[in-house]
């Protein structure tokens, strides 16, 4: 008995081990990844209007093509504003808006298509925007809801994203955080219509566009002056 | 006692439900997700030996790369000029082969700044090292998983390198040709082929992360033809 009850509890282990336990474990923050001890004591209230770093963020979309692989792309021109609160999160915002003109799929003939009333209609609808309306946090995850506008057309949309993390502002630089996300949308919902299907069923271009954000925005604000700082305590 | 059997039973039941076989679900390839099981569908009777050259469809092939900046996020880059062929063999893959070659001139990160500074010493050294290549040596199967290895050469360094890919699918043969579609994602550090660029972070981060992340999207046209009009479509007679 003493001995099915030790393998019993060595099955629950292993099964604890290699199955859902660890999914259940919030992914690791880039702080507790990367940390050093003075990370988690870091104090610093990032609560802030964060812009856009346009260098370092992406505003990427894949499609399939026929069936067999992603074409992707991104929009090169963009700004965009996140108002964090650190305090609580749910209160923070949002926006942010795409020049359509700036499409980038590789240059060429595609970009140029895209930009004609087959796809985006550029001479109608210069701007993609984004403004978020609510953002939740469900369990370990947090979404973001908000209206999308493409080519004239606004959709209520919600996703996860996650908060990569942040780094301390420096006398020389703002402080900076970093923002990820990922979501699909139909492109036809948007009016976005053309394409046909292959004789073998596949799509020339998917419906499915993948949304992929890499957001990196710089804050306002500086560290006081260092030398105040610490003699006080 | 029983009962404790019982339970462990189900425990060992539940952890091969949960850990093994949800694994392997993800990693259905297209033909297996797509392909119905029953024998009425073309997709599952199209019978052409896909056998061939075929070379990097440019306009559908994507060779991309994304480094981790500040430990934030990833910054994407791709190589806008580059050539590339696959030799396919359908009845022995193992026997196929892959080679492709981009120009280190042609990286584009979207900021031109940036892609100047990719150019410098630095980073590839364009002067000296116009070219990075790819060329198989080996395609094997392992279980489920198509493993390619082969010789890496960046910025003059030559490495072995093995990654899995996946062989999305085929488009059946029209008069051009055919199609077919290849993914594969692996990763390299930057510095083993002196690529070496980039401080840490006073919290330790690296600015530009050594781990250099590689996704490879390849479309490529050739192999088989239609035969005239006639026999379009219509299965191969095997002889």
């Amino acid at each position: 008995m003493k001995r099915t009850a030790f393998l019993l509890g060595l099955g629950l282990l292993v099964f604890f081990i290699f199955s859902g336990f660890d999914k259940q474990w919030p992914a690791p923050s880039i702080a507790q990844s990367f940390g050093r001890g003075d990370d988690k004591k870091d104090k610093t209230d990032y609560t802030d209007t964060y812009s856009f770093d346009t260098a370092n963020s992406t505003i990427g979309f894949r499609v399939k093509h026929m069936g067999l692989v992603d074409v992707p792309g991104c929009i090169r021109e963009f700004k965009g504003r996140i108002s964090y609160d650190a305090g609580d999160v749910t209160r923070s915002s949002v926006e942010f808006t795409g020049d359509v003109m700036s499409i980038d799929t590789g240059g060429g003939p595609r970009d140029t298509h895209l930009k004609s009333s087959d796809f985006f209609d550029v001479a109608k609808y210069k701007l993609i925007q984004f403004k978020s309306s609510k953002v939740e946090k469900k369990g370990e995850e947090l979404l973001v809801t908000g209206e999308l506008i493409i080519k004239g057309t606004s959709k209520t949309i919600t996703f996860p994203f996650k908060i990569a993390g942040f780094i301390p502002a420096t006398e020389n630089a703002w402080a900076r955080m970093g923002v990820t996300a990922e979501t699909t949308i139909n492109r036809r919902d948007y009016g976005l219509n053309y394409g046909s299907t292959l004789p073998n069923g596949a799509m020339l271009i998917s419906d499915e566009v993948r949304i992929d954000l890499q957001i990196e925005a710089t804050g306002t604000k500086k560290p006081a002056p260092a030398v105040a700082a610490e003699p006080k305590e | 006692m029983k009962r404790a059997s019982f339970l462990l039973g189900i425990a060992l039941f539940a952890l091969f439900i949960f850990s093994n076989s949800g694994t392997e679900a993800v990693n259905l390839s297209f033909t297996e997700k797509f392909a119905p099981k029953g024998g009425d569908d073309k997709k599952k009777k199209d019978t052409t030996d896909y056998t061939g050259t075929y070379n990097f469809d440019k306009a559908h092939t994507f060779i991309g790369f994304k480094v981790k900046h500040m430990g934030l996020i990833e910054v994407p880059g791709f190589f806008r000029d580059f050539t590339g062929t696959v030799n396919y063999d359908a009845k022995d893959v193992t026997k196929s082969t892959v080679e492709f070659t981009a120009k280190a001139t042609s990286a584009d990160t979207g900021v031109a700044a940036r892609d100047n500074h990719l150019k410098k010493p630095e980073f590839f050294d364009v002067e000296k090292y116009p070219e990075i290549t790819f060329k198989s040596t080996k395609v094997e199967k392992k279980g489920k998983n198509w493993m390619l290895t082969g010789d890496f050469t960046l910025k003059g360094v030559t490495k072995s390198i093995t990654f899995p890919f996946n062989v999305v699918g085929f488009l059946p043969p029209g008069e051009r040709g055919s199609k077919m579609g290849i993914t594969a994602e692996t990763s390299i550090n930057r510095r083993d082929y002196g690529v070496t660029y980039g401080g840490n972070l006073p919290s330790g981060v690296a600015a530009v992360s050594d781990n250099v992340t590689i996704t490879l999207q390849i479309e490529a046209n050739g192999g088989p033809k239609a035969a005239a009009a006639a026999g379009a479509g219509a299965p191969a007679a095997k002889p």
